[in-house]
Parts: C-alpha cells; sequence; structure tokens
C-alpha cells in the first residue's frame, strides 16, 4: 500500500466504481463494480472500505488448528473475519443490554418523580413560540394582579384576595364566601382554556392545588352527614306545610259540596236541539268520513287492449307449457294452486264477476229456465258484498255421493247443473267458516258424480258436458283434490284392467284427464299414470291369444284418445303402432295370405294366423255415412261386420293420424313400412268401400320415398373432446437452487414474501427477547451471588473482629489473673 | 294276534251300525256280513274258494261306479277290499303264499293257486286306480294305501333269505304303472296333471328313496313301449302324471352315505344296487329322455324347461343325451317362450359338458322376435343374452346385428321391454366401442345418396350390414312417452361415461311396478292444467270445437 491514507482511501473508492469515471472498459472484466451489479450496495461497499480503513476497530484471532463451527446457521472458520464480525457484534450486543438493565435497575422501586406541569408542554398543536408568548403574557397578568394587592385605590378586597392567590385555609379546605364565587372562577377558567385545551398557569397551579387536595376519608363522611341532615329538615318541613293545607281544604270540603247540590241542572243536552234534517245530515257527515275514498276507477279497457291482453296471458301459457313439455320444471313456477291461498280471498270479486262458474250464457239459461229460484239467487249474490248470507241456504252441500245422487233424483236433468252452480256458488269458502272443507268435498264427488253418470247405459251427454265445464272451471282452486281423486281413480282402474273388466266410465275417464290437464309435460303427475294404464290396455291384446271385438274397440278408442293427448308433445307410443297393426291383422280378411310379406317388417307379431274376428272375404260394404261410432257401441260386444267395418275405418284414421304426427320421427320409416304391407292387402277388399285405405296408403307411400331420401345416419356424439387426466411430475425448465418462488402470480408471490418476512421477524424478536429475558435473569443470579458473598464476608469479618477481641480481652484477662494472682 | 282281533272287533261294531240303517244293496252285491262271513270262512275253514267270489265282486262294483257315485256300494267296496287286504295280509303272514321245498305237490298247487288270486287283486286295485270313476272316490285312494301297505308287507315275508335284502318290485312297478296311466284328473295349465291319486302319492314318493329309485329303475322300456302304442293324448296325460311325481325335487345326492341315511317306505334297508350312484343316474337318464320324446304340449315343454336344467340334468348319468330334445324345443316357433327356457339349459349343457352349439349366435339371433319383448320370461333372455354377447372378440358385424334388432323391436315393444332394450344397447356399446358408429357416422351423414343397408330378414347377423346402418330407432325412443324411457333413451346422444348399467335394474319392470312407483310419487305442486278450452268432450251437432272427435257416449 502505497501513499497516503488520503491516497488510499481515492483509490479504494475508485476501484468500487463509487467516483471517476465509471464507463471505462477494462480489459479483464472480472469484478463488477458496485454501480453496474448493484446500486443499493453502495451503503454497504462504504461500509466495507470505511472498516477496511480503520485498521483499530479490528480485532484479530489467530487460531492453531483450522476449526469451523457453526455461527448463525452458516458454517465459519474459526478466526476469520466473518467470525470476528460476529464475537464483535454479540459483545455489543452484551454491553447495551447490561447498560439498558443497569439502567431499568436504577429505576426500580422509584417512584414519582417531576411532573412537568409547565403551560402548553404537553399541548402538540401550539408551536414553541406560542408556547413562550402565552407563557409570557400569563406572568404578566399574574404580576400585574399580584401588584394590586397593595394598591391602596382597589376598594375590592376580596377580589384581590382571590386573584392574588391567598385563600384561606381550614383544615385542608378552603375557606369560600359563595357558590357564585366558585362558578365565576370556573366560568373564567372555561374562557381561558379556549376550546379543548386548558391552559393553567404555573402559578396558579400551585395557588390552586392547596385546595383541589384529596379528601381525607373523615372529611367526606362529615360532609356526608351534614349534607343528609339537611336534607331531611327540608323534608320535614315540607311534609308539615302539606298537611297543614290539606286539613284546611278538608274543612271548606261540606261547604262547597252544598254550592254543589243547589245548582239546577239544564233539563236537554244542548245538541238535542238540532232537527231531524240536522242529524240525518250529521249522520251522512259522519259516514262519509268514515267512507272509504274513491279512487280513480280502473279505465275500461278497450276491446283491442283485452284482446292484447289476453293474446299475452295465452302466450305464457303456450311458454310454461313449452317449457313443462321439454321437462324443464323449476319449482318457483307460478303455480296455480297456491291462488288458493293467496289470491283466492283477496281475488273473489272478480270471480263473482268472471268467475269460475258462471258463464255467461249458461247464467241466461240458467236463469230462464228457474226463474222462482233465480231471484233468490240475486239475494244472495247481492249480500255477497259485505255481510253473510242471513238466510239459510236453499242448497245443501253433499258430503257423499249418495246424498248428491239422492238430491238430484228430485231435480230434472236439465236444471241440475243449475243446482251444482248454485252449491258451488253458496258454499264459496271465502262465505263461512269450513266451507272450503266442504268444497273440497263436493269436488270429489262431482268428480265421481260425472263418471257415474257416463256410465249409465243411456248417459245424458249434455249433462256431462255440463258438469265436465263445472268441474274444469273449479279444477284451478282445488287442484289437489282433484288431483287426489283422480289418482283414487287410476287405482280403481288398475284393477278393473287386471280383471279386464273395463268401464265406459273408465274410457270416458281418459277424455276427462286430457280435459282437464295439460297432457304435453314431459312429466305430469296425473298424465303420466293415466298414459301408463292406457298403455296397459293397449298392449293387452298384443298379450292375449284369443282376442274380443271388445278389446279392438276399447283399444280403439284409448289409441284416439292418447293420440289426442299427444298432439302437443308428439311423444312417441310404440304401444299404438303394435296395437295397430295386430287390430289390422285381427280384423282384414285373409291375412295369412301376406305372411310371408309381413313377417319382416311389423312389429306386432310373427306368426299370423286366421281369427275368428276377420272380415270374410266376400263381405260387401258400402261407403259409410258417418264416421263417428259411440263409446256405448265398445262395450256390446258386437261382431257383426258392419261393426268391424266401423273399426276398421277408425284403425285407417288412427295410422293417418299417429303417421302424421310423428312425421318428424327418425325411425317413421320402418314403422310406415310396417304399415303399407298391412294397407297394400287390405286395399284389395276396400278399395271402393272404404277409399280412405287408398288415400291413406298412397300417402304412406310418398311419405317413405321422402323420409328414404332425407334419412342420414346419426351423429349423435358430437361431444368436446375430453383431456385424459395426467399425473406426470412437474418439471421446473429453469430450477435455480436460490430462486425462492416459481409463482407465476406476481401478487401472491409478494403476499407470500411478506409473510414469510413477517414470519421471520418475530422470529427473531422472540429469540431477542429471551436473549434479554436470559441476560436479566444471569445478571439477577449473579447480583444475588455477590450480594450473598458480600454479607459472609462481612459477617466473617465481624465474627473474626469479634473473636480478636475476644482473643484480645482473655489475655487481658489471664494477664490481670496471673497478675493478681502473682500479687 | 291281539291287532287283528281289534281290527275284528272294530269292523263288527262298523257292521252292526251298518245294519241299523236300512240300506239297499244291489241284488247281487254282498252285504256287509256276507263279506264278513266269507273273509271269516278263509281264515277258518281255509275256505279259500271264498276268495273268487269276493274278487269278482270287484266286476260289479267298477260297473256301477263308473256310471254313477253310489255312495252305499263305495262303502261296501271300501269294506271289501279292506277285509281283503287283512285277509291276504295275514295269508302272507302265514307263508302261505310262499312255497316252500318240502312241500307236497297239492300244498305248491294251493300256493300257486293262492298267489293266482293275490295277484289278480293287486291287478283289481291297479285297475281301480287307472279307471275314471263318475266321481272321485275314496275307494281308489284306499286302494293305493293297501297296495302300498302290501308292498310293506311283502318286503318282509316274500324274501329269500332272512338276512336278504328285498324290495317287491314287480307290485310296485304295478301301481306305478297304473299311477302313471291314470285316467283321473286334467292337465293343468302349467303341463302337470291334477289327478287326486297322483297327488296323494306324491306325499309320500317325495319322502321315501326306495319309492324314488324303483320308479326310475327299469322304467325306459315301459315308456318306450307306451310310446309306441298309446294315442298322443294318452301320452300327454301320462307325462302330466310323470311330471307330477318328478318335478319335485328328488332325494338322490352324490354323497353315498348320505344317500344310505335316507328313508325308506319299507323301513329297512334296500338292495345295494339302489344306492349305485351310477345305476339310478342312467336308469333316470333312460326314463327322461324316453318320456320327453313323448308328443307334449307346449306348456307341458314350458315347466318342464324350467326345470330342466337346475333339478334333472344334475342327476342324468349323460346330460349331453338330453341336447337332441333341447334342440327340438330350440327350434319350435310356436311359442317363443319355449326356445328362451330352452336357451337355460343349453346353456348349462355348453357350461359344464362342453357341448359345441353349431350357428349359436345365428339361433340366438333368430330368437329377437317382437313377441320377445312382451313375453313373461324375457328377463331371462336378456339375463343370457348378456352373458353371450360379453365376449369382446366377437365380430362388430354381429354385436351391431343384435343391437340393430333390438332397436328395430323396441319400435313396437311395451314399456317395460323399452326399459331393457335401452341398457342393454348401452351396455353392448360401451362394450364395442366398433359398433358406435351406428350412433356416429360423420362420413355417413355426410353423403349425398345414403340408404340403409341393413337387412332385416337376413337370418345371419354376420350379413345382416347393421354396422353400416343407424339407430334412428333410438333417436325416437328418445320422445317415448314415458318421461323415464325418454330420459334414459338420451343417453344415447351423450357422451359416454357411464361404464355400464347394472341390467338387473331394469329387467323386472312392467306396467303394474311403472304405474306403483308413480302412485307413491309426492307432488310438491299443483297439477299442471290445460289451457286449451274445449267445448264438448264428445263429438256434437254443433261445429264447436270437441275433445274426443269422432266419439259419442
Amino acid at each position: 500500500m502505497a501513499g497516503s491514507q488520503l491516497k488510499q482511501l481515492k483509490e479504494a473508492l475508485k476501484s468500487k466504481g463509487l467516483i471517476g469515471q465509471t464507463n471505462v472498459k477494462k480489459k479483464n472484466k472480472k469484478q463488477k463494480t458496485a454501480s453496474e451489479t448493484r446500486r443499493n450496495d453502495k451503503e454497504q461497499v462504504i461500509g466495507d472500505i470505511r472498516t477496511q480503513f480503520n485498521q483499530f476497530d479490528q480485532r484479530i484471532n489467530r487460531t492453531k488448528h483450522d476449526v469451523s463451527i457453526i455461527q448463525g446457521g452458516k458454517f465459519v472458520k474459526l478466526g476469520s473475519k466473518q467470525h470476528n464480525e460476529a464475537v464483535r457484534t454479540h459483545s455489543t450486543v452484551q454491553k447495551t443490554m447490561k447498560l439498558q438493565y443497569e439502567l431499568e435497575k436504577k429505576g426500580h422501586g422509584k417512584t414519582g418523580g417531576l411532573v412537568d406541569r409547565r403551560f402548553g408542554e404537553n399541548n402538540k398543536h401550539l408551536s414553541a413560540e406560542e408556547k413562550m408568548l402565552e407563557r409570557f403574557t400569563r406572568e404578566r397578568q399574574a404580576s400585574s394582579k399580584r401588584g394590586n394587592m397593595f394598591s391602596i385605590e382597589s376598594d375590592d378586597d376580596n377580589d384581590d384576595f382571590e386573584a392574588g392567590g391567598f385563600t384561606l385555609t381550614h383544615g385542608g379546605r378552603a375557606l369560600t364566601l359563595g357558590d357564585g364565587d366558585e362558578a365565576a372562577l370556573s366560568d373564567e377558567e372555561t374562557s381561558l382554556g379556549a376550546g379543548k385545551t386548558r391552559y393553567v398557569d404555573e402559578d396558579q397551579m400551585e395557588e390552586e392545588g392547596q385546595p383541589a387536595r384529596k379528601k381525607t376519608k373523615k372529611e367526606v363522611m362529615k360532609e356526608v352527614i351534614a349534607k343528609s341532615k339537611f336534607y331531611k329538615h327540608q323534608r320535614q318541613t315540607e311534609f308539615k306545610k302539606t298537611q297543614d293545607d290539606i286539613e284546611d281544604l278538608d274543612e271548606d270540603f261540606g261547604d262547597v259540596m252544598q254550592e254543589m247540590y243547589n245548582v239546577k241542572q239544564p233539563t236537554a243536552p244542548k245538541f238535542s236541539t238540532k232537527t231531524q234534517e240536522e242529524i240525518d245530515y250529521d249522520n251522512k257527515v259522519r259516514e262519509l268520513t268514515y267512507d272509504r275514498r274513491s279512487v280513480p276507477a280502473d279505465r275500461t279497457k278497450t276491446d283491442e287492449e283485452l284482446k292484447k291482453e289476453h293474446e299475452e296471458k295465452m302466450k305464457k301459457l303456450e311458454a310454461d307449457r313449452l317449457r313443462r313439455m321439454t321437462g324443464f320444471v323449476d319449482d318457483d313456477r307460478d303455480a296455480e294452486g297456491d291462488d288458493l291461498d293467496d289470491d283466492f280471498w283477496a281475488g273473489s270479486d272478480e270471480n263473482d264477476e268472471d268467475g269460475f262458474a258462471i258463464k255467461e250464457s249458461d247464467a241466461e239459461e240458467s236463469n230462464e229456465e228457474n226463474s222462482s229460484s233465480g231471484e233468490e239467487e240475486e239475494a244472495t249474490t247481492k249480500n255477497f258484498g259485505r255481510t253473510l248470507p242471513v238466510k239459510k241456504p236453499q242448497v245443501s252441500i253433499p258430503s257423499n255421493h249418495q246424498e248428491f245422487v239422492k238430491a238430484l233424483v228430485e231435480i230434472e236433468a236439465d236444471r241440475q247443473p243449475a243446482y251444482v252452480k248454485k252449491i258451488v256458488e253458496v258454499y264459496k269458502p271465502n262465505l263461512a267458516e269450513g266451507n272450503k272443507d266442504k268444497m273440497n268435498i263436493f269436488v270429489g264427488i262431482l268428480f265421481e258424480h260425472l263418471l257415474f253418470l257416463s256410465n249409465q247405459d243411456e248417459p245424458n251427454s249434455i249433462l256431462i258436458e255440463q258438469l265436465a265445464d263445472i268441474i274444469k272451471r273449479l279444477s284451478e282452486s282445488y287442484n289437489q283434490v282433484l288431483v287426489e281423486n283422480v289418482r283414487e281413480e287410476i287405482n280403481n282402474i288398475q284393477d278393473r284392467i287386471a280383471d279386464s273388466s273395463l268401464l265406459k266410465r273408465d274410457l270416458v275417464f281418459f277424455v276427462l284427464v286430457g280435459f282437464l290437464f295439460s297432457t304435453s309435460d314431459h312429466y305430469h303427475l296425473i298424465v303420466t299414470p293415466t298414459v301408463i294404464l292406457m298403455n296397459e290396455i293397449l298392449s293387452t291384446l298384443v298379450y292375449s291369444d284369443e282376442a274380443t271385438i271388445n278389446q279392438i274397440s276399447q283399444g280403439v278408442f284409448t289409441a284416439d284418445i292418447l293420440l289426442t293427448y299427444q298432439r302437443y308433445s308428439k311423444r312417441f307410443v310404440p304401444e299404438i303402432v303394435n296395437f295397430l297393426q295386430k287390430a289390422l291383422l285381427l280384423l282384414i280378411p285373409e291375412p295369412t295370405k301376406i305372411a310371408q310379406d309381413v313377417r319382416g317388417s311389423i312389429f306386432s307379431t310373427s306368426t299370423i294366423f286366421n281369427s275368428k274376428l276377420n272380415i270374410s272375404k266376400s263381405e260387401k260394404f258400402s261407403t259409410l255415412e258417418s264416421t263417428e261410432m259411440s263409446i256405448s257401441q265398445l262395450f256390446a260386444g258386437d261382431e257383426s261386420s258392419q261393426f268391424k267395418f266401423q273399426l276398421l275405418n277408425k284403425i285407417i284414421a288412427l295410422i293417418d293420424k299417429s303417421t302424421s304426427l310423428w312425421k318428424e320421427k327418425s325411425a317413421l320409416i320402418e314403422v310406415v313400412e310396417s304399415f303399407i304391407v298391412i294397407l297394400k292387402h287390405a286395399v284389395k277388399y276396400f278399395a271402393t268401400s272404404l277409399p280412405q285405405t287408398t288415400n291413406l296408403l298412397n300417402k304412406l307411400v310418398k311419405i317413405q320415398n321422402n323420409l328414404l331420401k332425407e334419412r342420414k345416419p346419426l351423429a349423435l356424439q358430437h361431444h368436446r373432446a375430453l383431456a385424459i387426466a395426467t399425473f406426470a411430475p412437474k418439471f421446473e425448465e429453469n430450477f435455480n437452487p436460490d430462486k425462492k418462488s416459481y409463482d407465476v402470480n406476481r401478487e401472491r408471490q409478494e403476499m407470500n414474501k411478506i409473510q414469510n418476512q413477517l414470519k421471520k421477524e418475530r422470529k427473531a424478536a422472540l429469540k431477542d427477547i429471551r436473549q434479554e429475558s436470559r441476560f436479566v435473569a444471569g445478571q439477577q443470579i449473579e447480583e444475588k451471588k455477590s450480594m450473598y458473598d458480600a454479607y459472609h464476608k462481612k459477617m466473617a469479618h465481624i465474627v473474626n473482629s469479634i473473636s480478636t477481641i475476644e482473643g484480645a480481652e482473655k489475655n487481658e484477662y489471664e494477664k490481670e489473673k496471673k497478675q493478681r494472682k502473682n500479687k | 294276534m291281539a291287532p287283528k282281533r281289534k281290527l275284528e272287533n272294530s269292523k263288527s261294531s262298523k257292521a252292526k251300525a251298518r245294519k241299523n240303517d236300512p240300506k239297499v244293496v244291489k241284488p247281487d252285491l254282498l252285504t256287509t256280513e256276507q263279506i264278513h262271513s266269507l273273509i271269516d270262512e278263509v281264515h277258518k275253514s281255509s275256505k279259500f274258494n271264498n276268495l273268487v267270489e269276493l274278487l269278482n265282486q270287484y266286476r260289479i262294483i267298477k260297473a256301477t261306479l263308473v256310471l254313477s257315485n253310489d255312495e252305499k256300494t263305495e262303502i261296501s267296496a271300501r269294506q271289501l277290499t279292506f277285509s281283503l287286504f287283512k285277509c291276504f295280509s295275514n295269508l302272507i303272514k302265514e307263508g302261505k303264499l310262499v312255497a316252500k321245498k318240502s312241500d307236497d305237490d297239492n300244498r305248491k298247487l294251493l300256493v300257486k293257486w293262492l298267489v293266482n288270486k293275490y295277484n289278480t287283486f293287486v291287478d283289481t286295485s291297479c285297475d281301480f286306480i287307472v279307471s275314471k270313476f263318475a266321481e272321485e272316490t275314496s275307494l281308489q285312494l284306499d286302494m293305493l294305501e293297501i297296495l302300498l301297505n302290501l308292498i310293506k308287507i311283502e318286503s318282509q315275508h316274500f324274501k329269500s333269505g332272512s338276512n336278504d335284502l328285498f324290495f317287491p318290485n314287480t307290485t310296485y312297478r304295478k301301481i306305478v304303472e297304473s299311477l302313471l296311466l291314470s285316467e283321473n284328473g286334467d292337465i293343468l295349465s302349467d303341463g302337470s296333471s291334477d289327478n287326486f291319486i297322483v297327488l296323494e302319492f306324491v306325499d309320500k314318493f317325495k319322502k321315501h328313496w326306495d319309492l324314488q329309485f324303483y320308479f326310475f329303475n327299469n322304467f325306459g322300456e315301459v315308456l318306450e313301449d307306451w310310446k309306441n302304442t298309446k294315442t298322443d293324448s294318452q301320452l300327454r296325460a301320462i307325462f302330466a302324471n310323470f311330471l307330477t311325481l318328478t318335478r319335485n325335487e328328488l332325494l338322490f345326492t352324490q354323497d353315498a352315505e348320505e344317500l344310505e341315511n335316507q328313508s325308506t317306505w319299507i323301513q329297512r334297508k334296500l338292495p345295494s344296487i339302489a344306492y349305485k350312484q351310477s345305476t339310478f343316474k342312467t336308469q333316470y337318464q333312460k326314463a327322461f329322455l324316453q318320456v320327453l320324446s313323448y308328443p307334449l304340449q307346449l306348456s307341458q315343454y314350458k315347466s318342464i324347461l324350467l326345470i330342466l336344467h337346475k333339478r334333472i340334468i344334475p342327476n342324468m348319468a349323460q346330460p349331453q343325451s338330453i341336447m337332441d330334445f333341447l334342440t327340438d324345443c330350440y327350434d319350435i316357433s310356436d311359442d317363443p317362450a319355449i326356445p328362451i327356457l330352452a336357451l337355460n339349459s343349453l346353456y348349462e349343457l355348453m357350461r359344464k359338458y362342453n357341448l359345441e352349439y353349431p350357428d349359436f349366435y345365428t339361433k340366438l339371433y333368430s330368437l329377437l322376435t317382437p313377441e320377445l319383448l312382451y313375453i313373461r320370461y324375457r328377463s331371462r333372455f336378456f339375463r343370457l343374452c348378456d352373458l353371450f354377447l360379453t365376449s369382446t372378440h366377437l365380430s362388430s358385424n354381429l354385436v351391431a346385428s343384435f343391437i340393430k334388432k333390438l332397436a328395430r323391436l323396441s319400435l313396437g315393444a311395451s314399456a317395460s321391454g323399452v326399459v331393457i332394450v335401452i341398457p342393454f344397447i348401452y351396455n353392448l356399446l360401451k362394450r364395442h366401442p366398433t359398433c358406435m358408429i351406428m350412433l356416429h357416422n360423420i362420413e355417413g351423414s355426410k353423403a349425398e345418396d345414403y340408404s340403409d343397408p341393413y337387412d332385416y330378414n337376413e337370418k345371419d347377423p354376420l350379413k345382416t350390414n347393421a354396422v353400416r346402418s343407424s339407430l334412428w330407432e333410438l333417436e325416437t325412443l328418445m320422445s317415448h312417452y314415458h318421461p323415464n324411457i325418454a330420459t334414459l333413451a338420451k343417453v344415447f346422444g351423450e357422451p359416454f361415461r357411464k361404464h355400464s348399467y347394472n341390467m338387473e335394474d331394469f329387467l323386472d319392470w312392467s306396467y303394474l311396478t311403472l304405474l306403483d312407483s308413480e302412485k307413491t310419487r309426492k307432488y310438491k305442486t299443483a297439477a299442471a292444467l290445460e289451457y286449451e278450452e274445449f267445448d264438448h268432450l264428445f263429438a256434437a251437432d254443433d261445429d264447436k270445437k270437441v275433445y274426443a272427435e269422432g266419439w259419442s257416449l
């Protein structure tokens, strides 16, 4: 190292790149300068240089052997620079701790101290100058007041005394002359200490500190006693005074009452003078005040608006239906049945108008028919507005079906619907308690009665239609009870199917279900089981070896209704296909002729045989006038060929209906093909008498040809390709052992970093605290040790000295004794 | 002879009772007293000729009973039979029916004569069992019981040595033959008989090993004779009786020791031949093969096939020999149920006895008929079919044919049939992914002129071209009327993530069970109503909207 210290320093700074030219290109650029690498390291570099030059601070331990120890989690060579560094820091820490400890020890057990109460000392809002200024003014004021004390001119002595701060005390309590002064004083104080800050002068403090001294317990008690005595006295005097007053009043009471009796009362109240008119008027006025405030009536809607409204409602219903059809049913759809609870009571007025029981035409009819009861009906309906009908209702609600039938026996068939409507009217749930339950039962009865009527030998179709209409109107409000009844009926029908003893009412039931409920739903509480039942009926024909004409005819009807059910949803029913084929084969003449052709295509059966039901081929028929058939016919077991011919006509119509219903289905080709084979055969016999057969055949052939052209193979599995789950290990391409985190998410990385730091800091802090407490404990032990040592030393010393003295005394004594002996 | 006396006492008391009521017996029928006196004479004074007179009585009795059910005749006949039984059993016990070496010629002659009379008695009884009277009589049941009791007595006294094991085979054979030939009762719908005598015998038959063994022993020849001589309807009746007797599980076991411990009717050990496994099996097989070759009713085929693979095949010496019968059954096309039932036994033979069946899959394919999805035994078929099509080594042509045909059949199937078909096809497709082209054929769907190459009528599943067709039927089923089936069918439009369906969940549905599951369903919301308004339910005169068009009440 050449040159002076200064030169060396310059050299060092330059080599580190801290001064001079920084962008010099070095020939061998091994070491990067501080500025090049990290600017933040500047401090550290400077520190290094500083220590390097401060040779006296360095401590060098020379070790004989090369030994490494672990220090601060790292291997450190004993006596190396790093080791020395650590040792040094350790000793410094120890020193500071010692100092700290000493300081605390000194202060230990010492309380009190000087409290700086100078004006504004603790107020941060005041600057030093402001404080000085304020203090100065205070001092001056105080001194000027003090000066006044001795002024002869002053006539207000008391004030002076106060201001001057000389207060007379007795027993530690300031002797004040009155509350007023104190209040004044406090006022002054508050005004002085403007706002939150309270300015207290140094001098004043000293003076006021005297009376604010804490009272002793004795003083407090005395004060309390004095106060209570004072209040007691006050109360006593007050009580005495009121007693006197009461006594006085009691004495006068008799006289007052005398006076009162003597006064004559007026004969009539003042308002009775009003005339009758006036009273009426008043009543009117009162009524008016209680009357409901008139609100603007809803505007009468125009026809167009009504039409639009209706259309919208229909649109909504249609949308709902579509939703149900696709099977997307959520529970929060507006449930019609719930209207019973909410809207039923509130909206009963509406029901009166476009109500659920009275259609206008019907109402007219009923009025014409029973004019006598019509008046009564009007009377009761008028009353519906607010009060309950006082009269006993003319109709009574039946509690079971027998009762109902009994009641209806006396009424003509024409008037029965009106009678039922009246019951519905009179027993509206909002009219009396318990009506709702009665109506629930009644709806069940009505349903039962309808089926009962239809099962009679000569059913009154008009009556049945009207009853069905009533049930339809009631179905919205009494949905649940209706559902229960229908379900029960389904069970009954199921039993009858098992016994193969179907009744007329069962077929009517199917119609009624379709009439009441939405048959297009994907799933429907009533319709689904009903459809299952109907299919069971259809398939019994397929199962049975010996088919009867009744089975076929009832099946034809069922299939027809089933297809009507599917008019919107267009669902495919394999049983119908099967049934129609089987029925055709059972009816057409000479089915065995086509046995070979049919085998490969139809779904019904693989073996074809002649049955007794087949129409004979020689039979000739004239074209049918009406295609209409009655349900009663279906149960007659009529085996005449004319009836069979009618059935055949129906079946052909059904084939037509079903194929046009399923024209979207991709497998229709197969279905149609199977029908074509049979129809081709049938045409031979019925070409003239049943022209529909030919038409249908042509139509089916056309459909088949079209479909064959259009149909393409399926491609149902267009799905997004799914990734196969892999479990390969994750490989980090730019692995670096020093890198702490490979997290791509910047934010999360930061977060983790901070958390890590926090953890480290906490550990370090805990370590420090432990170290300190350990140090303190060590110190205390040491202190105690030294204290004991000192004590023992002292004691030993004392004992020593005593024994020395004793010895000396003894010697003295011996000497004395010797001497005395010697004497 | 205490028991005998007691019996006589009771008899005489009965006779007394008989005396009291004034009965009119036909002139040529002996009265109870006469019978008793004749029997007594046989016993006491060896007047064996009385037997002839007594046995002749049966002719008259039979003639009467065939015409009408005369109660008195029956009672006296029962009396007569019982007395004769007593008489013969006594004679047997006294050893009068067995010729001894020490006997002289006269004695031998008598024994021979008595044996002849005894045989006449047995034959007459058998004849009564066979014949059909105006009404069912307890006389016939009595005779059966007496015959069986005679077997017991015979087994004890007819044996040659005291330590010999003996079973009276000839007498028992007569009984068995008469039972099978019995004309009583009708053939029931399940192919068995409701013959009351046979039903009575079944109770004893199923409990006693000796009855079972000697039933089958050397029975084949008799059955063969019958086959050649009897008419078809008679053979069917015989088979009905046979089935009624043998449809229950036999006491036969593979365990020899257990077999020897089985209870016997004669209540003692049987000759060693009765415990030989192979003998029984051979005889059993002979009998069954013979009886199965009879011209049977369809219902009889069904009921025998139902038990064949579980109860009968294991007892046969060479089960392969039943194959001819099964093949015949398999080819019966009158009733689709029979081949399906035969399939079960065939499978058993193939599995255990290594049977090779030519064109098995072709035959299996031919079973896929429209009726299949309607018959009761469809679950049986699908269980087996599932098994047969399990192998992943089957050609995709073959599997595709099955898939396509089932799909086609489902277009006319009942709901319960469709329920089976959908998961079945799903499992097949999952197992044979090459068939997925039937659901997803991109090239085909882009082709300009495409025509369905599938040949429905082709019998060979390898040649149907089904794999180049597409399953439009399944697409159609996605709009099946039953909501659950429609949802189920929609799996074919979704990714095939499910490994497989458990077929057992789908096999046993019917309309009834479908409906039951609906009945229990709770309803959360109100049932949706039809908002469309119809003016009439049924056809009316005016032109308004009608729900059920073309129909009136």
